[in-house]
């Protein structure tokens, strides 16, 4: 799970969807596509890409449910996957969010592997 | 936070896995086939929007019909149900690792076991094979 200054981003994120309470029930979903895909299936497009994006670091997929997204970035030669997870209103700026993300992450690539 | 029981117990996890498995066993069919979405269309008489919704992993439709088209592409659906407490008791079981050691046979590349015998199941166990 990524951490920041020891805050747990993506436990935050479920509890903050969670509390609102309209899309809490798409989170288990999320998981299940998830969960299949690290289970090496086939999964359809429309609920599993890897997504356009260029990084070093290694390959960048989305799982999606009706109102959600999931990002995972499976970082290679660690074993390593950060997952994130946003709502599909925010898309645009969490993968520019992301995209950030990981070119901080590449300028620590060392670290991270060293971690 | 949310636990892996909060998880299993919301229906859309189950919905997810289900629908992955109808639009794999079309998909393994199409692929096996070579046939297009059009063409299994025509060859059961599925309506375009019906199939493209399973090919979407949106499929969500009578148990009759998750039948019909498991036996249209030559499968027999079966269905088993666990209890809650099971199914986390053995998604929690640590793997048990076992280690053999083998020698090559140079007459006929055999594999003859030198380790202990330990017991085997074999529809129990996976085996991976490291070779130095």
């Amino acid at each position: 799970m990524l951490c920041n200054d020891g805050r747990n981003l993506i436990y935050e994120m479920i509890d903050e969807i969670k509390r609102e309470g309209v899309f809490g029930k798409e989170i288990p979903k999320l998981f299940s596509i998830v969960e299949q895909f690290c289970n090496l299936q086939r999964l359809p497009e429309t609920k599993f890409k890897q997504l356009n994006i260029k990084s070093d670091l290694g390959k960048v997929y989305e799982a999606k449910s009706k109102h959600l997204r999931m990002y995972l970035v499976h970082i290679e030669k660690t074993g390593r996957t950060i997952i994130l997870l946003g709502k599909k209103a925010n898309q645009k700026k969490d993968i520019n969010q992301l995209k950030s993300l990981l070119s901080l992450m590449k300028d620590q690539e060392e670290l991270l592997i060293n971690l | 936070m949310i636990t892996r029981e909060e998880i299993i117990k919301e229906p859309g996890y189950w919905l997810e896995q289900i629908q992955g498995e109808v639009y794999r066993l079309l998909k393994g069919y199409m692929d096996e086939h070579q046939l297009t979405q059009k063409e299994v269309a025509a060859q059961f008489g599925f309506s375009p929007s019906y199939l493209s919704q399973i090919l979407n992993g949106n499929f969500n439709f009578t148990i009759s019909k998750l039948i019909e088209l498991a036996l249209a592409v030559g499968h027999v659906p079966q269905v088993s149900f666990k209890k809650v407490e099971e199914f986390l008791k053995e998604e929690n079981k640590p793997e048990q690792t076992y280690h053999f050691t083998y020698e090559i046979n140079p007459d006929g590349g055999r594999l003859a076991p030198i380790s202990p015998q330990i017991p085997f199941h074999p529809e129990e166990t996976t085996v991976q094979i490291v070779v130095n």
